[in-house]
């Protein structure tokens, strides 16, 4: 069972209540997603999960993290929609288990002073530290193409969303690193806590110590004395079909394909969504693993899966030799077709559902689950909606709904990768 | 030492919660009862794997193709015709097989209903029939997801890192098999493979979650039967050479920084095998080069190498390999100053304190086994085919031995037996 408390009008406090052998401390910062700061924010996770004032270095930080029995602390900064996210998280062994009863408290703390203690030196973050996470910063992006399945999905999303602050490259920009120094660096730092939204969760044995320390800290900290509003509205549709092909010398074609509405969607709709991606190619049972991969033999992989940036969308994502790459393309656009024009059959729909509700009744099996399942919903639709809720939604999709969706959705483009030749 | 109660924490996770019996057919069954819980997930584990291609065909030596445990694994999810997805997808179940080098497992996650999809997962390895035009079929697909993996930078540096060590057993194939290989497997090779391995008393069954044990031991008992007739293969170890076939090897990608695997061909793991062994190497590994170490941030501010870093080891009857990976500008340095970094340790032994506080890290990661039904019978399946248990394992946990590590530390990582496999971007001039 999960609970929410809205502290301030940009701060959640949500716990789960405790069952768990782990325990999970997640503290969420949204901020503004801009071109010139992007590149910056992606730095902060790496240089504010190297260090706090206390363990001035990722030795003695993990070394007090294995004292804490294996508590992994994880910060990251990733773009969602159109907005900015730096993710604060760690987790830990229950308390219930060990005899230092104070072992959950002191993982709570040490989270709280990644955020508001980093160490610094003359009031910045040091140099030394920042040079070497740059270079992290700049492997990491130019990384980005060893998965070319992840990359060319990437490649589309930017294209899809040119001209829009949610086709922002993942991670920023290789050339705005060189410029960024310590000071700097920790001037956007306090310009990210001033402006921002924060939702918190907690799930574990010490609720009471461990939320008024996270609100003393957000609070007497000053973060998010000036909150943000976000720009939901949602993208505007290519006027032609897009196609972007990059020679990348692989083994098989890989590519990625959109369709979109361009429209908002309400909760309801996108439990729609949620119900036609799984029958178009979000299962094993899927229209296109069955008829495209196992009757015609076209692919190995075939998957499709929702967006909800800037309004409904499916992604789908292929990869074959290049001799199938044309009859495997058409195949793919005919199954979206023909489910769009005739809908699901009644078997299908009702194990989509089946299996869709079933997987959310397992969320609360796990404290990973519980947490990912809060910050899904809640950056999705910013607000919360519990597994149950989902599932009544879930259960009154219709056929026509998801005929009536897909109809909508408009074949926005693709890109590829080849081999050189 | 670990605050920790050991006795304690294993009657707290273990007692009345784990059963486990036999059927009379042979299937090991086990059964961990999460009341709490609001999914069940069951494993059904087969012991052959990708690596297990040396055998005698009635008494006389040969080898598989490579690929045939996966290629066995594609085709038993469908029967008679219909996939088996579907069937599981009827009952809201999600379904799953995969391969690995030493063994072939099915998996299943439902809700509380779970003796339907039970009964289906067992149905399985009644007598299939593979037919010859349902084989070939198949082939495509299969040649796609061996292409697939070629594309994937991480695999390909590891596969060539097995075959610079390795010259005759399995694992220097990929799991897949390869195009070729592909191409000589066919029905009857498959029904005769599954007659020879897909027998009860080679198999083993975890279910856990909000189940009933008993309900569980009645399902298996009435489903399984004992295996008939003499099998055609059976397994036999291949015979490989004591040392690695060569210490480096170089491949070319679209990437944009280095990757490697380096590797050590340690003794095979029969000569090794013990619960304890196992437990310790991952410590040892972390206290060479993990991230609460010195050595580790010396080559991270040096730019040598990423958060990518990372080591582990594979393990078979036949085989030990150690590794250590990751992405780096400079492998041969990192490879280097590895080397470096334990020829000092074999000589100083590891840091009692550093070891203390890795041993406490096993404590959360075991604790942590039990959060979630499909880690609980993942452990369970992988304890049967190691002949150990939950029990022994918290046992090590909890009494971490430091003359142990310091032993496996001196009898493994030599420098002879050192490759390291690197793969570069295709535009670098670098040799």
């Amino acid at each position: 069972m999960l609970h929410t408390e809205q502290i301030r009008n940009n701060f959640t406090f949500a716990w789960a209540d405790h069952v768990y052998n782990r325990e999970r401390l997640v503290v969420e910062l949204h901020c503004p997603l801009e071109k010139e700061t992007m590149t910056g924010i992606s730095l902060l996770a790496y240089v504010l999960s190297s260090a706090t004032d206390r363990y001035r270095d990722i030795v003695s930080l993990s070394r007090y993290l294995d004292t804490l029995y294996g508590a992994s602390l994880y910060v990251s900064a990733s773009r969602a929609g159109n907005r900015m996210i730096i993710h604060f998280d760690v987790d830990n062994v229950s308390g219930l288990f060990l005899t230092e009863k104070d072992n959950g408290i002191r993982t709570a703390e040490l989270l709280c002073d990644v955020i508001t203690r980093p160490y610094l030196v003359d009031g910045c973050f040091p140099e030394e530290t920042v040079c070497v996470e740059k270079e992290k910063l700049r492997e990491e992006i130019s990384f980005l193409i060893n998965n070319k399945e992840a990359y060319c999905t990437r490649m589309l999303l930017q294209e899809f969303f040119r001209g829009n602050v949610r086709g922002l490259p993942d991670l920023g920009y290789t050339e705005d690193i060189d410029p960024i120094n310590g000071r700097d660096l920790y001037d956007l730092y306090r310009k990210c806590l001033e402006s921002c939204n924060i939702n918190a969760f907690y799930c574990g044995s010490d609720l009471d110590e461990v939320k008024a320390l996270v609100c003393r800290t957000i609070i007497d900290n000053g973060i998010g004395v000036r909150p943000v509003t976000f720009d939901n509205s949602a993208v505007s549709l290519p006027d032609m079909p897009f196609s972007r092909t990059e020679a990348a010398g692989t083994e098989q074609d890989i590519f990625s394909m959109i369709y979109h509405c361009g429209r908002r969607s309400d909760s309801r709709e996108l439990a729609v969504l949620k119900v036609a991606n799984s029958i178009l190619g979000g299962m094993a049972t899927s229209r296109l693993f069955m008829n495209v991969r196992e009757k015609k033999g076209l692919c190995y992989t075939c998957v499709s899966n929702r967006i909800t940036s800037g309004g409904s969308g499916i992604i789908i994502e292929s990869s074959t030799s290049a001799d199938k790459y044309e009859d495997n393309r058409d195949s793919i656009m005919e199954e979206f077709s023909a489910l769009a024009a005739s809908g699901p059959t009644g078997e299908e729909l009702r194990q989509a559902k089946l299996g869709i509700t079933n997987s959310l009744k397992g969320i609360s099996d796990t404290v990973a689950g519980v947490s990912a399942h809060y910050f899904s919903s809640m950056n999705g639709t910013g607000r919360y909606l519990s597994p149950e809720d989902e599932i009544a939604l879930i259960e009154s999709v219709t056929s026509s709904d998801i005929k009536s969706l897909l109809s909508e959705m408009r074949y926005c483009g693709i890109c590829r990768l080849h081999d050189d030749e | 030492m670990s605050k920790i109660d050991i006795e304690s924490t294993a009657a707290l996770l273990l007692n009345n919660r784990l059963f486990t019996g036999t059927t009379d057919s042979g299937l090991r069954v086990y059964v961990y009862e999460m009341p709490g819980k609001s999914s069940v997930s069951a494993q059904l584990a087969v012991g052959f794997g990708s690596t297990m291609v040396h055998v005698t065909d009635r008494g006389k030596r040969c080898r598989l193709p490579s690929g045939t445990a996966h290629f066995l694994e594609h085709k038993l999810f469908e029967r008679n015709g219909v996939d088996s997805f579907t069937l599981f997808a009827d009952l809201g179940a999600s379904s799953n097989a995969y391969t690995t080098f030493n063994r072939t497992t099915f998996v299943f996650r439902s809700s509380t209903e779970y003796e339907e999809p039970l009964e289906i997962l067992l149905d399985f390895f009644r007598e299939p029939l593979f037919t010859k035009e349902g084989v070939e079929k198949e082939k495509p697909i299969i040649a796609d997801e061996i292409r697939m993996y070629m594309d994937d930078p991480g695999w390909r540096t590891s596969f060539n890192l097995f075959r610079s060590l390795y010259r005759n057993i399995g694992i220097n194939d990929d799991i897949a098999g390869s195009l070729e290989s592909l191409q000589q497997i066919d029905y009857m090779l498959l029904n005769d493979c599954f007659r020879s391995f897909y027998r009860p008393d080679n198999m083993a069954l975890a279910v856990t979650g909000p189940v009933e044990h008993g309900r569980v031991f009645e399902i298996a008992q009435k489903l399984t039967a004992a295996g008939t007739g003499s099998p055609r293969f059976t397994l036999t170890s291949a015979q490989e050479p004591e040392h690695i076939i060569k210490d480096s090897s170089l491949d070319r990608m679209n990437l944009s920084i280095p990757m490697f695997d380096m590797g050590f061909k340690e003794k095979a793991f029969r000569e090794f095998a013990d619960v304890k062994n196992e437990l310790l190497m991952d410590m040892v590994l972390d206290l060479i080069a993990g991230e609460s170490t010195e050595f580790f941030r010396e080559m991270y501010d040096s730019n040598l190498l990423s958060d990518s870093f990372g080591s582990g080891f594979y393990s078979g009857d036949e085989y030990l390999c150690t590794y250590f990976e990751g992405d780096s500008h400079q492998p041969e340095k990192v490879r280097d100053m590895i080397l470096d970094r334990i020829a000092e340790l074999k000589r100083s032994g590891l840091d009692p304190d550093l070891f203390e506080e890795r041993a406490r890290t096993s404590v959360g990661s075991y604790i942590s086994i039990f959060d979630s039904p499909g880690s609980v019978a993942g452990s369970l399946i992988s304890c049967h085919f190691k002949n150990t248990s939950l029990y022994d394992i918290i046992q090590h946990v909890g009494n971490p031995d430091i003359d142990g590590a310091n032993g496996i530390l001196r009898d493994c990582f030599e420098p002879s037996q050192c490759s390291l496999s690197v793969i570069r971007p295709t535009d670098s001039g670098d040799q």
